[in-house]
């Protein structure tokens, strides 16, 4: 008896079962996946940061761990930038593209009030080097064609400052120097407005 | 077809068997009964998860035909994000459509567990915005949505009809330690008709 009744039930079931098959049609769906994220020192990161080679990667240091990448224009000389002159510093950090996509580079700087680019006190200008239309940096490998940073690629970063009479006051003041790396000019320009 | 049959002589005999019996009532019926379940890979599923054909599609992987997210290593020779750094990875993976109703969908699980270095966001893009399509702990909500996504609030980025793909990205922001998470990354679809 009892089987008989549960036919009925079977019976209307895979009916059931046939009509949400034959449409595809969901009506929601939770799925978890993994995710995984390594945080790794500058120099082995997407953005790879180092001290350069060269004579005036002294200006660049790599700290802690993590490693991260500290610039500092005094210690080498004892004097540091000249008041009201412009100082062109090249090949600083060598900056390499790890990540998947060509990228543009460029630096801004942030004092300890919050000001940014020029309205740091006395910084007339600041980028950097061999910059002419913003992100022409000097090169390290022949691959880097001077608009863009190849998948792989290498270049030293340099840093220009040109300073007013006010130039000591900055070199205390400046607090944070940002790194930005974009796929896209535009999307460069968007974020480095901020700086 | 044969199937189809034999289910209408089942109902056939039951209401047979319902006449005979005079009342309905049963205490518990227990039965084992086919059901047949197409699972198949994320990619092919009704609610379709790929890596995405771009470059950035290197951050995503199909293992054993689940998804999975891996900020590590790249072809480049990175292997990780940078310490104290934000990071946006646009279209690394795409969520399609494979059903046949409009779905909405959204992903959680940043605010989960083991972030203490690193907290995750994750968005479509939409013209020139990066649009959060995540819900997190309240503790990440702001500052996630507003620094990372820069979220100008979700109005429909996140609905797909039938057939239709989004692209999807990533955004990080790491903190000043190396580290290497792992957590589940939820997403959820459902079909706009149902409430």
């Amino acid at each position: 008896m009892e089987r008989r009744k549960f036919l009925i039930g079977t019976g209307s079931l895979a009916a059931g079962a046939a009509a949400i098959t034959g449409s595809g049609a969901f009506t929601w769906v939770k799925a978890s996946r993994d995710i995984t994220i390594e945080v790794r020192g500058d120099s082995a990161a997407l953005l790879g940061l180092e001290p350069s080679s060269s004579p005036n990667g002294d200006y660049a240091e790599a700290t802690g761990d993590p490693d991260t990448i500290e610039l500092d224009f005094t210690d080498d000389s004892s004097t540091g930038l000249n008041n009201n002159a412009d100082t062109n510093i090249e090949d600083v950090v060598k900056v390499t593209n790890n990540g998947t996509q060509d990228v543009y580079v460029n630096v801004g700087v942030v004092d300890e009030a919050g000001n940014t680019g020029q309205d740091v006190a006395g910084l007339q200008e600041f980028g950097i080097s061999g910059d002419s239309g913003g992100r022409d940096f000097a090169r390290l490998d022949a691959a880097y064609n001077g608009d863009s940073l190849p998948v792989g690629g290498s270049a030293g970063l340099g840093f220009y400052f040109f300073l007013d009479e006010n130039g000591d006051d900055v070199i205390d003041d400046i607090d944070t120097l940002v790194i930005v790396a974009a796929e896209s000019e535009s999307e460069m320009d968007d974020i480095a407005a901020d700086f | 077809m044969n199937r189809r049959k034999f289910i209408l002589g089942l109902g056939a005999t039951a209401a047979g068997g319902v006449s005979l019996l005079g009342s309905g009532a049963f205490t518990s019926v227990e039965a084992e009964r086919n059901i047949t379940v197409n699972v198949t890979s994320d990619s092919d599923a009704f609610l379709g998860l790929q890596p995405s054909d771009g470059p950035n599609g290197e951050y995503a992987t199909e293992s054993n035909g689940l998804l999975a997210l891996t900020v590590t290593e790249t072809n480049a020779g990175g292997s990780g994000v940078n310490p104290d750094a934000e990071t946006l990875m646009d279209d690394v993976l795409t969520v399609t459509n494979q059903g046949t109703q409009e779905i909405s969908f959204l992903f959680s699980g940043c605010g989960m567990g083991g972030w203490f270095t690193s907290r995750f966001g994750v968005y479509v893009v939409d013209g020139n915005e990066r649009i959060s399509v995540m819900t997190c702990d309240a503790n990440f909500d702001n500052e996630l949505e507003s620094d990372i996504t820069r979220r100008n609030g979700l109005d429909g980025q996140n609905v797909l009809e039938s057939g239709d793909s989004a692209a999807v990205g990533v955004a990080i922001k790491s903190g000043g330690t190396t580290s290497k998470s792992r957590n589940d990354l939820t997403i959820t679809a459902e079909a706009t008709g149902n409430d």
